[in-house]
């Protein structure tokens, strides 16, 4: 018996297997079980589009020669067009050869089909942008409905002049409600192209033709969008006219043009219009300002987060988080001490995300001669940017100011050294009254410096002697900090405080080494879990089990791991997630342990019966 | 007639919400009372939202829309009459009335003017087609993944958003996820040095599309709208096994399913830490020994495998630089190179992938006309690098892509797997 895991798993395998089956389907595979990659003889497949061949193999042919085809099999798929089962799959072919062949074979289908097939023909001849096809196309904008709307659709894809002239004639002479929202679709569509191609006039031209049109809201919406873009700056006047109209739809696609438009001067125009906006909408159109990252309007927004509504504050310290430098701190320093509370946060999240060595040098230059309430704001941000200023941070760490030390604290989490452990260990677990209340603070910030240290066994050192003096609800933070820091030590102390005499330390300990994140944990585990009269066995077990099931290991390790999880395992439940390992990394030695625990628990012989028979099915 | 145009404009265009520089979501300006986070939000002020394709992943987005005070859902399309009335039983018990309506036809709902917003979770066949018309119709969308079947789709969606000047959210959540938006940031911050590799594992997605098997007598259209079912998807008769949404033509037949039905989420993460939600790599190569790389123009690495994982729970991400690397998974946990990386940043562990904070994400953006993360150029770009490798695999070869001009060079056979025909009279 030998398993491989490799090809349970192997990605090549798995890419093998999926592709066969979702290129050509579940019942076609079977056609290309050889390789499905590899090319077919398009001859070969004309013979079976000639044959009188079930139509789902004629269907899956066309699959094929829409990769493999030429101009050699047009003729042949043509012929299924007009066959109303076939006709999508025909198309698929023909939309993808690139022999104008396929377009001549399509523009002849429009006077043989009719109805759906017939959408789907013009449809195919708008994807490939078939431009001989225009006149016969605009021919159809008359007459049924769903051939109208596809016919004025696919119009706009071909988009030349021809395609535009055709539309624009149709424009007005429509009865048809969706064929002419169709052909303000198709018009929209040449609109953006010539934007895109930077033929301005006929855009703006092309825009103005659909406002005039009697069509639904959207249409006059992407018409509005094209003529401002393509009007650069001077579309201006139109896209504040979208900002001020009570038309909520207007009002958005003003807010998305204002990011798009390029031109001279669109932003300084921009923010030259926001007092004439509402509170809402100009506050918007402020966060427009920001994704365009046009650092031109910075002294403006400065004045805004200075003197404007919370809202708009708000909002132009998006700007500044964008294109702000040093120039901006003043400002935002003064709003962070805002007695708004959402102005303050955002205000020390902004200067917190701005980019440049200058604005660490200007935070801690000003820490000397700020107030107490700009102190721990400017505490809060050296915290943040991680900035290299630990001197006057220790210091703060001693004032009289609560709040002032308590930043103090929380900073020294991100930018304490090991010479400052002894300041935090001694803050967490001291006794001085007058920093009792630091104690939550402490630990939190020292478990940030453990993780951080390059050397994380001297806080381990240092945790291990404070856990000697201080209670137990101390102890369990303590015993937290040491599994964020992890290692072969703190697994020691942690494992000690798992046998201590102490319930609440047990319970502690064995959910941390229960979560531990290597597999060094699975020896203290097994112990606990073969520990009599241990309160905590199961979860130990469990623990343990968790190891086995998900780290990756030598799979004879994993064996032998779960041959000791067997041998403490009592009760069926834990027996059964061991089967669950088992069943998962089949292997010989699983296989003969699992059928072990068939012999030795006769209540679990379905299970086992189970396990076996899956194991013995990946084999084959 | 020349080979089909895929070009994609290029230029200036979607700028994600918070930037490149946030990581993780947070309310905008507007006062947390009116996005509605807090007190009860006036009926003018809600958001109202429609659901077409409400089954089994859909129900799960519902109850996140259901979480937002400031959401009014308001009707449901469903080809499945069972599935229409579950939802609409639902939406009234949640609301404590008989106001939700119930449509076959989604474009009926879409013809409302009363709906701003669309939930789409029906079977990837839908998704990008679905999607398109909501735009077309001036709907903003919440769009479960996959969202493309192919590179053309990828791109015709993007553009439509763009076109329409719609709000369009992929169903990429862990976008929204503090672990994995953490680890992005650190890739593409520069914190983990030069940026040398990303990797994604996109396991557990053996797709099984249908194919065309014995017709069975079709249901009454009321009870199951088959036809609607088929949609775009090319005509095959009527048999009950199709009618797995999840399954049924994942990739229009051609590619998509496998790399991309978890790699819209991991190999859309690693996109985005690699600075790379405007662009795709430019070479692909063939898997070799378990592992399909590919390659941006900027030389970083895309590695796409399936073993050697922390367990760290599914859909695993690693990005790696020359000062150190981060990996990470759907259990909320990240193990790092140096715990220095950590800069005592807390950053919360929420496991099991909830969709939460995507959704609210998604309404903050249609207030805000801000894009999202998971906007439509982003899951446009997730889209074609999981297509291109797709194809790489399938034809056994590396490739080479233009992300510009959207075609591989020099390889007419791959560049035809690109896009499929619709059934018509669907059309995008």
């Amino acid at each position: 018996m030998n398993f491989s895991l490799k090809s349970v798993t192997s990605v090549s395998g798995f890419l093998f297997v999926f592709i066969a089956l979702v290129f050509f389907g579940v019942e076609s595979n079977r056609m290309f079980a050889d390789d499905p990659s590899s090319k077919p003889s398009e001859e070969s497949l004309i013979a079976i589009l000639k044959s009188d061949a079930p139509k789902a193999e004629k269907a899956i042919t066309c699959k094929k020669l829409a990769i493999w085809g030429s101009a050699a099999c047009v003729d042949e798929i043509a012929k299924l067009l007009v066959d109303d089962e076939l006709t999508s799959w025909a198309r698929i072919s023909l939309e993808n050869i690139p022999d104008p062949a396929a377009d001549e074979a399509l523009v002849e289908a429009l006077s043989k089909v009719e109805g759906r097939s017939l959408v789907g023909v013009i449809n195919s001849l708008g994807v490939r942008k078939t431009k001989s096809a225009v006149a016969a196309i605009a021919e159809r904008l008359q007459g049924d409905e769903e051939v109208a709307v596809a016919s004025a659709l696919a119009l706009g894809k071909i988009g030349d002049a021809a395609a535009a002239d055709a539309l624009l004639k149709q424009a007005s002479n429509v009865s048809s409600k969706k064929v002419s929202n169709a052909i303000a679709e198709g018009l929209n569509r040449i609109s953006e192209q010539r934007f895109i191609a930077g033929e301005l006039e006929p855009s703006i031209s092309i825009a103005k033709s659909v406002l005039g049109m009697d069509v639904p809201k959207i249409r006059k919406i992407e018409a509005t969008r094209c003529l401002i873009l393509a009007s650069k700056e001077s579309g201006v006047p139109a896209l504040i006219e979208q900002l001020q109209s009570k038309d909520r739809d207007f009002k958005n696609i003003g807010l998305a043009v204002a990011r798009e438009l390029q031109g001279d001067g669109v932003s300084a125009l921009l923010v030259a219009a926001i007092d004439d906006l509402g509170e809402e909408t100009s506050s918007l159109l402020i966060l427009a300002l920001a994704d365009r990252g046009d650092a031109s309007v910075l002294a403006e927004m400065k004045k805004i987060v200075r003197d404007g509504s919370p809202e708009s504050r708000i909002a132009a310290m998006e700007v500044l988080k964008e294109v702000g430098g040093v120039d901006s701190l003043e400002v935002l320093l003064a709003s962070a001490t805002d007695t708004n509370s959402e102005v303050a946060v955002a205000a020390t999240a902004t200067i917190a995300q701005l980019s440049g060595q200058e604005i660490d040098q200007e935070i801690v230059s000003r820490l000397g001669v700020a107030d107490s309430a700009t102190q721990a704001v400017l505490i809060s941000l050296i915290g943040k940017r991680r900035i290299d200023a630990v001197e006057p941070i220790v210091a703060s760490a001693s004032s009289e100011n609560g709040e002032v030390r308590a930043a103090a604290l929380t900073a020294l989490g991100q930018i304490a050294t090991e010479a400052e452990l002894d300041l935090l260990v001694g803050r967490a677990i001291g006794s001085d009254k007058k920093f009792e209340s630091d104690q939550a603070l402490a630990l939190e910030s020292l478990k940030y410096v453990a993780v951080r240290l390059a050397d994380p066994t001297v806080v381990v050192t240092k945790l291990d002697a404070a856990m000697q003096r201080v209670d137990e609800p101390a102890q369990v933070k303590i015993l937290e900090i040491l599994a964020a820091i992890g290692g072969e030590k703190a697994l020691t102390v942690i494992g000690k405080a798992a046998i201590s005499e102490s319930k609440l330390l047990q319970d502690s300990a064995t959910q941390l080494l229960g979560a531990w994140m290597t597999v060094d944990a699975g020896p203290v585990l097994l112990e606990l879990a073969a520990r009599p009269g241990y309160a905590f066995r199961v979860r130990s077990l469990r623990g343990y089990l968790r190891l086995v099931r998900q780290f990756l290991m030598p799979d004879p390790q994993r064996l032998a791991m779960c041959q000791k999880a067997f041998a403490v395992a009592e009760r069926d439940e834990e027996k059964k997630l061991l089967l669950e390992v088992v069943q998962r990394y089949p292997s010989t030695g699983m296989l003969e342990l699992a059928r072990q625990i068939g012999e030795k628990n006769p209540q679990l012989k379905g299970d086992v019966d189970k396990v076996v028979k899956i194991m013995e099915e990946k084999q084959k | 007639m020349s080979k089909p145009s895929l070009q994609l404009p290029r230029r200036q265009f979607f700028k994600t919400a918070l930037g490149a520089s946030a990581a993780i979501s947070i309310p905008y300006f507007v006062p947390s009372s009116a996005l509605g986070l807090g007190n009860a939000v006036a009926a003018s002020d809600r958001i109202t939202v429609g659901g077409i394709g409400i089954g089994r992943r859909g129900s799960y987005d519902l109850g996140c829309f259901f979480e937002q005070p400031d959401v009014q859902f308001i009707a449901v399309c469903d080809i499945k009459q069972s599935q229409r009335d579950a939802v609409k039983g639902r939406t009234d018990k949640h609301y404590g009335n008989t106001a939700c309506d119930t449509y076959r036809d989604f474009r009926e709902l879409l013809d409302r003017d009363d709906i701003d917003s669309v939930l789409i979770a029906t079977g990837p066949n839908w998704h990008c087609e679905a999607a398109v018309y909501a735009a077309r119709a001036g709907k903003d969308i919440y769009c479960e993944k996959p969202c493309t079947k192919n590179i053309a789709q990828s791109l015709i969606l993007a553009d439509t958003m763009r076109r329409t000047g719609r709000i369009f959210q992929a169903g990429t959540q862990r976008r929204n996820l503090p672990h994995f938006a953490f680890a992005c940031e650190l890739a593409y911050s520069g914190r983990l040095g030069q940026l040398r590799k990303v990797h994604a594992k996109p396991a557990g997605m053996a797709t099984y599309m249908s194919g065309w098997l014995e017709p069975q007598a079709e249901p009454d259209r009321e009870v199951i709208d088959y036809d609607t079912y088929l949609g775009p998807a090319a005509y095959r008769p009527f048999n009950n096994k199709i009618l797995d949404g999840f399954n049924f033509e994942k990739g229009g037949g051609l590619t998509g399913g496998g790399i991309l039905e978890w790699g819209s989420h991991c190999v859309d993460l690693c996109q985005w830490a690699a600075s790379a939600d405007s662009t795709a790599p430019t070479k692909y190569s063939a898997p070799r020994d378990g592992v399909l790389t590919a390659t941006y123009a900027d030389g970083v690495e895309l590695v796409i495998r399936d073993n050697g994982w922390m367990p760290l729970g599914s859909c695993p991400v690693r990005f790696e630089g020359d000062d150190g690397w981060i990996e990470t998974g759907d259990s909320g946990k990240f193990v790092l190179s140096s715990p220095e990386l950590l800069a005592g940043r807390e950053i919360a562990e929420i496991g099991g992938y909830p969709a939460t904070f995507h959704v609210r994400e998604f309404l903050d953006c249609v207030k805000s006309r801000r894009q999202p993360k998971a906007n439509a150029e982003a899951a446009c770009y997730t889209h074609i690098a999981c297509h291109a490798a797709n194809i790489a695999a399938f034809l056994k070869r590396d490739l080479e892509f233009d992300p510009v001009k959207n075609e591989f060079l020099n390889d007419d056979e791959a560049n035809r797997f690109r896009s499929e025909a619709l059934r018509a009279p669907w059309q995008i």
